[in-house]
């Protein structure tokens, strides 16, 4: 409890718990639609993408959300109409903007960073090892802004999400701007992307962005239901990934995940006994 | 029964507080805390060097110098994030360790300089531990 004390002694750590409670929400509500709608690995490509971006961002020297936010929501939204149109394959468009977008940042940063410790900026974002913990207030005000707009979107707009996530045919014949909702969405993606790097770094983005969905549709079947328990148990989740870190001294991107699998397997475990218990 | 009771409360709490007078002034004691930590508080103390300024931190980490009269703490993890401190002699009375000294506890004052007009963080040393 003393060393609990100590740690809140400093502001990054408050700061740190209000983003992470604000990116964690978000991705338990944009998670939900993106299961859904099997686009749940965008997400994970998406995240390389920004990792590009924030490479080109690292060489220039600016700050790294200039360049990132509008190159990865760009690029969510060519990957949604790519999708759509079906001109190439939803997980092979994935892998090639992926991987490229991955083996150009990490080559960029190599040749041209001027940082001392590259190896330790390139880790910090992958893993997200501390990078929820040394955000600026710039940071702190723009996630908080972001998360604002996330959260309007989905409270006026539920009911369209839900058509277009369910049955985007039907949504489309009974004249639903489907194609706005969805160039919306891939706004959306891009910025939750971008914002949930910091938390959990690059490659573990898709956990929060997934685990949080899957849990609670292992115990729900109604879609209110499921946002609502995926949004508290993904802030729960986050929250105590950044308290043991600070305790433990573990990195706090892998915290975070290994508490995501803990609860799906709690998840996983309460419907088989609940499904056992009803055939009884 | 009561009153004894008030009274050996009120001793309680008179004697926590007179044993807490005796503590030390140190406003960060990183030397417990683990790499990730100081990592992150390092980066902070750079990023916004004004919320430490002339506080007293407690800090573990290896001493190095480049061969002339610069000295820094540093520390390095498993994966691959360093974090590195400059320090400074708070006092001519003061010596740094003949040889490079890896895991020392120094304490001393968060301040700055200005260099070429860019501010620079260091730690001036009150103490060797």
């Amino acid at each position: 409890m003393d060393k609990l004390i100590m740690f809140f002694q400093h502001d990054f750590v408050i700061k740190a718990l209000i983003v992470a409670i604000l990116i964690s929400l978000c991705c338990a509500i944009l998670g939900v639609t993106l299961v859904l709608k099997r686009y749940a690995m965008i997400g994970d490509g998406l995240s390389h993408v920004a990792f590009g971006g924030m490479s080109i961002a690292m060489v220039l020297t600016v700050a790294d959300m200039y360049l990132m936010l509008p190159i990865t929501i760009l690029v969510a939204i060519i990957l949604i109409r790519l999708t759509n149109r079906g001109k190439v394959k939803n997980d092979s468009a994935i892998a090639m903007l992926s991987v490229g977008a991955l083996a150009f940042g990490y080559l960029i940063v190599d040749l041209f960073s001027a940082s001392a410790n590259i190896s330790g900026d390139v880790c910090s974002t992958l893993f997200g090892s501390v990078s929820i913990l040394t955000l600026s207030n710039f940071d702190v005000w723009l996630c908080v802004g972001l998360t604002i707009f996330v959260l309007i979107y989905f409270i006026f707009f539920h009911n369209k999400i839900f058509a277009i996530t369910f049955d985007e045919n039907f949504s489309k014949a009974t004249g639903v701007k489907t194609a706005l909702y969805n160039n919306i969405l891939a706004v959306i993606v891009g910025i939750v992307i971008v914002l949930a790097m910091k938390l959990v770094g690059s490659l573990l983005i898709s956990a929060l962005i997934v685990f949080p969905a899957i849990s609670a549709i292992r115990l729900f079947k109604s879609y209110k239901w499921v946002i609502i328990f995926a949004s508290i148990i993904s802030v729960i989740n986050s929250v105590l990934g950044i308290l043991l870190h600070l305790l433990w001294g573990t990195p706090v991107g892998s915290t975070i995940v290994i508490i995501n699998i803990f609860v799906y397997f709690v998840c996983w475990c309460l419907e088989v006994i609940l499904r056992e218990t009803r055939r009884v | 029964m009561k009153l004894k009771m008030i009274a050996t409360f009120v001793l309680v709490i008179l004697c926590t507080f007179i044993t807490a007078c005796g503590s030390s002034n140190i406003d960060h004691d990183l030397s417990t805390t683990g790499f990730q930590f100081r990592y992150e508080v390092v980066t902070n103390m750079k990023e916004n060097p004004k919320n430490y300024k002339n506080k007293t931190i407690k800090i573990k980490g290896d001493l190095k110098s480049n061969g002339s009269a610069y000295y820094y703490l540093t520390e390095t993890d498993n994966v691959c994030c360093t974090w590195k401190l400059e320090v400074k002699l708070g006092n001519d009375k003061m010596v740094f360790p003949t040889e490079n000294k890896d895991g020392i506890i120094v304490v001393g004052e968060f301040s700055t300089y200005t260099k070429n007009n860019v501010e620079k963080p260091y730690l001036k040393i009150t103490e060797f531990v």
